[in-house]
């Protein structure tokens, strides 16, 4: 496999969404194109840094007392 | 400023789980004191699923009151069959999705390079730590766009839930996702 590994094939490699042996076409291709091996490694570190985002965060301001007025103003529970 | 009063919570309940099923039992009653521990026990993570998908600090604010005053309102309908959690997630994506398709019908918000850094302020004193790099990129991208980034990559959706939940092809969510990352790719390298 001479032609560079389009962004597709690459997205599913990494995500173990292509067949063994098309995986093992992409890493011979890998294994001789510095352009190709480039991207991977790109995108592997992208994956890993999105994924270890934070999951919480504190708001500017304690937004509760808004929440309260709302439910207080009548929005009852039980409604669409 | 008067103290809210402490939600009448049962103490011997030691499973943080277990401690907000019940809260969320007593809030189905309508004890909204109860919903208040409900709240803080999930207002982190909503703010931050709000912060990501809008990519607008204030809107995410408006978005994150929304979803609880939504959760209160359609408490009744969470029969238990999931996590609360899990439910609550799915009705805040919900919300801001639904936000969304509403501003693209009126005056969509422009994303300049001022908003961006206010976003990149706004986020780095919500969740010290961040990489602001990349929530930045992220909040760059078009709507669309963030939405299914953060859902599959952050959040981890399956391709098949984030087609299920905006009503598009498995293929249009794959397309959208790479297209997406490579957008972060190319605005991290800038």
């Amino acid at each position: 496999m001479n032609k560079h590994i389009d962004d597709t094939r690459l997205n599913d490699y990494v995500e173990g969404l292509v067949t063994e042996d098309v995986a093992r076409q992409v890493e011979v291709h890998w294994a001789v194109c510095e352009a190709c091996s480039g991207r991977l490694e790109a995108l592997t570190l992208l994956l890993s840094e999105l994924v270890g985002l934070p999951g919480d965060a504190t708001p500017a301001r304690d937004l509760w007392s808004g929440v309260r007025t709302a439910i207080e103003a009548g929005s009852g529970q039980g409604e669409q | 400023m008067e103290l809210a009063p402490v939600p009448q919570i049962d103490t011997e309940v030691d499973d943080p789980i277990d401690l907000v099923h019940q809260m969320v039992r007593q809030a189905q009653s309508g004890d909204a004191d109860a919903f208040e521990g409900v709240y803080r026990a999930h207002v982190g993570r909503i703010h931050a699923l709000c912060l990501r998908m809008s990519g607008d600090a204030q809107e995410a604010e408006s978005l994150t009151q929304d979803v609880f005053v939504r959760a209160w309102q359609k408490l009744s309908s969470f029969r238990g069959k999931s996590q609360f959690s899990t439910w609550l997630h799915r009705l805040a994506i919900n919300v801001v999705l639904q936000d969304r398709r509403t501003r693209a019908r009126g005056q969509a918000r422009e994303q300049t390079v001022d908003n961006l850094e206010q976003y990149a302020t706004a986020v780095t004193e919500a969740m010290p730590g961040t990489k602001v790099d990349l929530e930045r990129a992220i909040a760059g991208l078009p709507p669309g766009a963030r939405e299914v980034l953060v859902l599959r990559d952050v959040q981890g959706f399956k391709y098949s839930e984030i087609a299920e939940i905006k009503n598009v092809s498995l293929g249009t969510v794959k397309a959208q996702i790479h297209r997406a990352r490579h957008l972060v790719r190319e605005a991290l390298e800038r």
